[in-house]
């Protein structure tokens, strides 16, 4: 018998480090530097306007930084696309949901694994082996993850998005996100439009996804309690600036925290 | 009087079919980026004229058609890639415009090719016919006929399900998140002009066939009948262009047999305004979903 390997595997690392994003004379991240360790699950919090969706936005690779690097998984990634990004394991879901209205569930979650397959007009036609294989994963794979929010999916595999509940609509948009098989997950206020037992029910199911999966998460939401109940490490910003960090429980006790939050909470 | 009219529907059917095919290839390409595509009639019509070109070399009909649907398949995708992409997100009116040169380029090249004079299109299909009720249904109404349903039947299955058709309709519901998906959307999109010039010389060659003659003025009579049997049918519905293809066939033979046959492109008119006042979406055409 052998010892384990000590993993070296840094699969869904992630480090941004001093990024800088200026729109105008408006600083949005001044000098913001985060480290997502993988299999982790980071959040951070802050204020409208302080950052948050521009912090994703640099990561995703839709905004460019002013100066500072984004590195993934040991790689220097502040020069890609963002379907590079994606291609080497960058999932997303947006704050407003993006999903293909006309469509139903199934199909917007196998959206999210055209790159995994061959999906070329000639392969359809003929309708490959290959195609055919890889149509089977795929599906399978949909469902499995579909399944781990239960009967809020499965039942209306077919009903066209557009029909769907807010929340549904969410969920939707995890699993689409789940099916790039990402290894870092970008989740952008996914609560927002939940009422506090949806929030709570997907707060409860997410981790066993992300571990399930193999996948690291940096998670933006202005709900603390449950940021405090999510994650391991939390950031806190302003003003594009890092005011605290730290566990959930040190950081909610940062005098600078709570002046942020005065009102917000 | 009514095996004359019943006559009139049959020969209808089957100008209507083809109408029918060429909308739907036509509604493929318009659906997804929803730019007028002016050139279609006229991808169709050089389409048809190379097939007709290798027949006279001596290349068999199959054969031949094989080269004018590679021949049609390189057209739309050239137009596509120089007259509307580098365009792509300006203002809907710039293409347009630009659709109207790709038009006249290759009308021009027709003429100069092939002539302006009307050419005969000889075809070895078969040309038998059959006396039923008084009413003359040929082969050609059949061969017609069948070809556009099955090829517009085929063209369903492909959108609504393959991975093929899913990504197709990704980029038609939301173009940016389709990119953003991973959808190779440039691709994907160039695949589509492809399959609808593909189905558009077919059409091409029907209405060759049918008519036993083949002239460049069929190019802009083909997307004006194309357009407005989409329109009829609703834009972005195959099902609705292929409705709306065979309601406009059926009502341009009417007015041929009943009033005279110059007026049908003005039919052809009256129809495409009507509709675009009473109702644009059409007869199953989908409402604006994403783009509200």
């Amino acid at each position: 018998m052998t010892l384990a390997e000590p993993t070296t595997s840094l699969r869904g690392d992630l480090a941004v480090r001093a990024a800088t994003v200026r729109y105008g004379g408006l600083t949005a991240l001044d000098a913001f530097d985060l480290r997502v360790r993988g299999g982790s699950i980071t959040g951070v919090i802050g204020p409208n306007g302080s950052g948050k969706s521009t912090l994703i936005n640099i990561v995703a690779g839709i905004t460019p930084v002013d100066s500072g690097s984004v590195v993934f998984e040991g790689a220097d990634v502040t020069g890609l696309t963002v379907p590079k990004r994606a291609s080497i394991g960058i999932a997303r879901t947006f704050q407003a949901i993006r999903l293909f209205d006309s469509m139903s569930v199934l199909e917007n979650v196998l959206i999210g694994a055209t790159r995994n397959y061959r999906s070329s007009l000639a392969a359809s036609v003929f309708r490959t082996p290959r195609l055919k294989k890889d149509d089977e994963v795929q599906r399978e794979l949909a469902m499995e993850i579909l399944a781990s929010f239960g009967n809020r999916l499965l039942p209306r595999l077919s009903h066209p998005v557009g029909t769907l509940s807010y929340a549904n609509r969410r969920r939707v948009e995890i699993t689409r996100a789940f099916m790039l098989q990402p290894s870092l997950l970008l989740l952008d206020e996914p609560m927002a439009g939940m009422n506090p037992h949806e929030s709570w029910e997907l707060a409860e199911q997410l981790p066993g996804l992300l571990r399930d999966r193999d996948c690291s998460a940096l998670i933006v939401e202005h709900k603390m309690d449950i940021i405090t109940h999510l994650c391991s490490d939390v950031y806190v910003l302003d003003h594009g600036v890092e005011i605290a960090h730290g566990s959930p429980r040190d950081v909610v006790k940062d005098p600078a925290v709570e002046e942020a939050f005065l009102g917000i909470e | 009087m009514g095996s004359e009219l019943m006559q009139q529907i049959v020969n209808g059917l089957a100008a209507g079919a083809i109408y029918a095919l060429i909308a739907v290839g036509y509604n493929l390409v318009f659906g997804l980026l929803e730019l007028i595509n002016f050139s279609h009639g006229h991808v169709y019509m050089v389409g048809t004229f190379v097939v007709l070109s290798l027949m006279d070399t001596g290349i068999p009909f199959p054969v031949a058609i094989l080269g004018g649907l590679v021949i049609g398949a390189g057209l739309g995708m050239a137009v596509e890639r120089f007259a509307y992409r580098p365009l792509r997100g300006a203002n809907r009116i710039i293409p347009t415009v630009s659709a109207v040169a790709a038009t006249l380029v290759l009308e021009n090249a027709a003429n100069i090719i092939w002539g302006p004079a009307a050419r005969r299109f000889d075809t070895p299909l078969p040309k038998g016919s059959i006396e039923v009720l008084g009413v003359t249904l040929t082969t050609m109404h059949g061969i017609v006929f069948g070809t556009a349903a099955v090829l517009a039947f085929g063209l369903w299955l492909l959108v609504e399900k393959t991975p093929w058709g899913r990504s197709v309709r990704a980029i038609r519901d939301d173009l940016p998140t389709a990119q953003l998906m991973g959808i190779a959307v440039n691709r994907i999109v160039s695949s589509v002009y492809a399959l609808g010039s593909i189905l558009g010389v077919l059409a091409g060659v029907l209405f060759a066939a049918y008519y036993s003659t083949v002239y460049v003025g069929m190019g802009f009579t083909g997307t004006l009948n194309a357009f407005t049997a989409a329109v009829i049918g609703g834009i972005g519905s195959i099902k609705g262009s292929f409705i709306g293809g065979l309601t406009l066939g059926v009502v341009q033979a009417l007015a041929a047999g009943f009033l005279s046959s110059g007026y049908m492109n003005a039919i052809t008119f009256v129809i495409l305004i009507l509709f675009l006042i009473a109702r644009p979406r059409g007869v199953v055409g989908r409402a604006e979903v994403s783009r509200a």
